[in-house]
């Protein structure tokens, strides 16, 4: 079971499917992945790749749009992370409470 | 985890409300009633990407995947007990507490076995001794070349049958 895999496929597909501008293209979804591929064969890459998330991307050759930013969050073995995208329905139902 | 599963989650997630909120506050409730299987031990965090920020979680390094405990398999068919995987300190208490109750011949099938520490074999002792007491038999069979060889180090080919 590779669950982060699976999260990051459902993420990328969810951005793609929903036509979002401001999500790396299939091209770079590429890149992205050697760069976690570094992440787990290097330690000082992972430290930089949390530390300063951008910056080392960018140097990588991944440049986020200007404006947007990531997070990296390390799995540990005690704690499943499910990162999930922004909300983007309607927030009416607050009347029922 | 299924993608298909965990994507119409998310999905929904992101459209209603107060399913996204339940998901924030009890992920682990929200993904058992979907199907999803978690160990106890673990946790879930839900972590919320905003328009201009996402999340993207490091999955653990290589090294510390070795590191982590290998879940131990196992089946009971009438009296024969077939494990596989590792027998340690960690996967030894998946098993132990169905053991400990046992009142009637065993026999455990080894041959996917591929691992045993001192705590796995603290355990058959233990099993055996138990039974043993009650006057039934615990046999262990088909051990793997390294498995038996830790048997026959710290001297226990001479109490179980192996």
């Amino acid at each position: 079971m590779d669950l982060w895999k699976t999260v990051t496929e459902v993420l990328g597909d969810y951005y793609s499917e929903f036509g979002r501008t401001n999500i790396p293209k299939p091209k770079s979804r590429e890149i992205f992945q050697k760069i976690l591929d570094k992440a787990q064969k290097s330690l000082n890459f992972r430290k930089k790749l949390i530390s300063s998330p951008v910056e080392t991307l960018a140097q990588q050759g991944f440049k986020l749009p200007r404006g947007f930013s990531l997070k990296f969050i390390e799995e540990t073995k005690d704690t499943i992370f499910i990162p999930i995208p922004p909300f983007i329905g309607d927030k009416n139902p607050k009347e029922s409470e | 985890m299924s993608k298909e599963k965990l994507q119409k989650i998310i999905q929904r997630a992101t459209t209603d409300f107060d399913y996204r909120k339940r998901l924030i506050q009890e992920p682990r409730e929200v993904l058992i009633d979907e199907g999803f299987s978690i160990p106890p031990e673990k946790k879930v965090v839900i972590l919320e990407s905003t328009d201009d920020m996402f999340y993207v979680v490091l999955p653990l390094s290589e090294k510390d995947k070795k590191a982590m405990p290998q879940p131990l398999e196992y089946t009971i068919e009438d009296d024969v007990v077939y494990l596989k995987g590792r027998l340690d300190s960690y996967t030894v208490e998946q098993i132990r507490e169905t053991f400990l109750g046992w009142e009637k011949d065993i026999s455990f099938d080894l041959k996917d076995l591929t691992y045993i520490s001192s705590a796995g074999l603290s355990f058959f002792l233990r099993i055996h001794k138990q039974l043993d007491q009650a006057g039934h038999k615990m046999g262990l069979l088909n051990l793997q070349p390294a498995v038996k060889n830790v048997f026959v180090l710290g001297g226990f080919d001479k109490i179980f049958k192996i």
